[in-house]
């Protein structure tokens, strides 16, 4: 057999049942993968508990219990969401010394599958903002070069993932933090709708944008733990119609989002551009699409942010003001200048937004778009005193609540780029279902970063 | 919708507790601007198509 810490989840749960590999061997070779690829900056926390957490989860399967396919599988969790008995400090020193006890639900619905929780992985502080250099823990790197950045909020998860160390990771986007480092560093990220998993044990952002979702090697597995991580039965299974092809399906090409801006790159243009005609290959009718246009998505959207955001950090602010990240006060300070009319009206455009958008897809199957306009920015290019934004088309679904899912579709100079497939609510199956095709008519997604 | 003028910010960020040093505030204050202008274009959003999508 490879290295255990390669096989997919998939690959791994058949492995484990059949008595081939144990739980302890799989957590071992990734625990020792973490260690040998430690300049990633991924983890923050290791736990200590982690192969014990391992033996149990063997002698589930020895007994021949079968609680699901997560028994005996290593997770890591962004340090923003509570898993019992590890360190959540949100990533910054304003938490120092905090440790959950108890696991958030979707923590627990992963557990009581006999997931193994190995650690807790690096975030941009409270979620808000970075790369920042002057927090307890350094900033992750990018796998394919680590001298420019992830992308985050779910730095850590993305860094992990794409540099072979897990292949799944639990993360969180408000306003593209699970898909703009998906994209960066080439893996899967995929944000449910809203309110598709539980927040509760989360430490949130800004409620109405928050989400949370997985980052994984592939599709099928992003689409695989997303149906665990599911709250309530209302949904549809994400994995349900993977390997189904796509034959027929009409995808929505909005191109109008990224190629009329001068700040999209000429690879990530050209990536989308082959990635349409890739997906037209394999059956799907692509037409060209008019999205609205993006800037008020992104007006309404960091208006709610940046009020919600000040709003729960108000009191955290009162008492531990002096040991916030610059970066963050600084983005924490930018919605005092929003007032409760400010937010009100913000809110008041939500639902003529979202039904802009509805009728915009309401004759396609899937849109695909891009996740980001460029590859990673370099490390120094973060070496001033303002923050950067780095421009990507992602904050107006966690507005909207739809479902997106950025995959990779490219490289640009070595560095990762990702396509985003974006779809009505409750559609993460057909998202999946798409994104599986193109992964497997493609090689993106078994592109593996030097190490 | 006004431009928001650094002394008003200041009294803003006192009154929420918000003491900034100096780059801090400087930065900050490029950020609330920037929001004003977001919010402005929310304005315009909400007023072109408040008949379209409400």
């Amino acid at each position: 057999m490879s290295n255990p810490a390669d096989l997919s989840l998939m690959e791994a749960a058949a492995a484990l049942r059949s008595g081939a590999l144990t739980s302890r061997l799989l957590v071992g070779a990734v625990l020792e993968r973490i260690a040998a690829r430690a300049k990633l900056g991924a983890f923050t926390h290791i736990a200590a508990d982690a192969l014990d957490q391992a033996d149990v989860a063997d002698a589930r399967l020895a007994r021949k219990e079968d609680p699901g396919p997560f028994c005996g599988v290593p997770v890591a969790v962004k340090d923003l969401i509570d898993v019992a008995g590890q360190p959540a400090t949100a990533g910054s020193a304003v938490l120092a010394g905090r440790v959950a006890d108890k696991d958030a639900p979707v923590v627990a619905q992963l557990r009581a599958q006999g997931a193994v929780f190995i650690g807790k992985l690096a975030t941009y502080e409270f979620a808000m903002v970075g790369p920042e250099l002057n927090l307890p823990d350094p900033p992750a790197r990018n796998p394919w070069n680590i001298t420019h950045i992830t992308g985050g909020s779910s730095s850590g998860a993305a860094a992990a993932v794409a540099g072979g160390l897990v292949r799944l990771a639990i993360g969180t986007d408000t306003g593209g933090s699970i898909r703009s480092p998906a994209a960066y560093c080439g893996c899967v990220g995929l944000k449910p709708s809203y309110d598709r998993v539980s927040r509760a044990g989360t430490f949130p952002l800004a409620p109405t944008l928050d989400h949370v979702g997985p980052l994984a090697a592939t599709v099928a597995e992003a689409a695989l733990a997303l149906d665990v991580m599911t709250e309530g039965r209302e949904w549809r299974l994400a994995s349900a119609m993977i390997g189904q092809g796509i034959n027929g399906l009409h995808i929505g090409f909005a191109r109008n989002w990224f190629a009329e801006d001068s700040k999209a790159s000429a690879a990530s243009i050209r990536a989308l551009d082959e990635a349409a005609a890739t997906l037209s290959m394999l059956g799907a009718r692509v037409s060209l699409i008019d999205l609205p246009d993006y800037a008020p998505y992104e007006a309404a959207a960091s208006v709610i942010l940046h009020a919600e955001a000040l709003a729960e950090h108000a009191s955290l602010i009162a008492a531990h003001q002096g040991a916030y990240g610059r970066l963050t006060l600084q983005c924490l300070a930018f919605g005092a200048a929003i007032t409760e009319a400010d937010l009100a009206m913000a809110r008041r455009a939500v639902q003529p937004l979202s039904n802009a958008m509805t009728e915009a897809i309401a004759k396609v199957d899937v849109v695909l778009t891009a996740t980001t306009l460029t590859a990673a920015l370099p490390f120094s290019a973060f070496d001033g005193e303002k923050a950067v934004w780095t421009p990507m088309r992602t904050i107006a679904f966690n507005l909207t609540g739809q479902p997106a899912l950025s995959l990779p579709c490219g490289f640009d100079n070595g560095l990762p780029l990702g396509l985003q497939l974006v779809g009505a609510i409750g559609t993460e199956d057909m998202l999946c279902r798409v994104g599986h095709a193109f992964e497997q008519a493609t090689d993106h997604a078994v592109q593996r970063p030097p190490f | 919708m006004n431009k928001l003028s650094e002394k008003e910010f200041r009294r803003i960020l006192e009154a929420k507790g918000l003491n900034l040093d100096d780059k801090t505030f400087a930065a900050a204050l490029q950020g609330a601007q920037h929001l004003r202008a977001e919010i402005a274009l929310v304005a315009r959003y909400l007023k072109q198509n408040s008949d379209k999508h409400s």
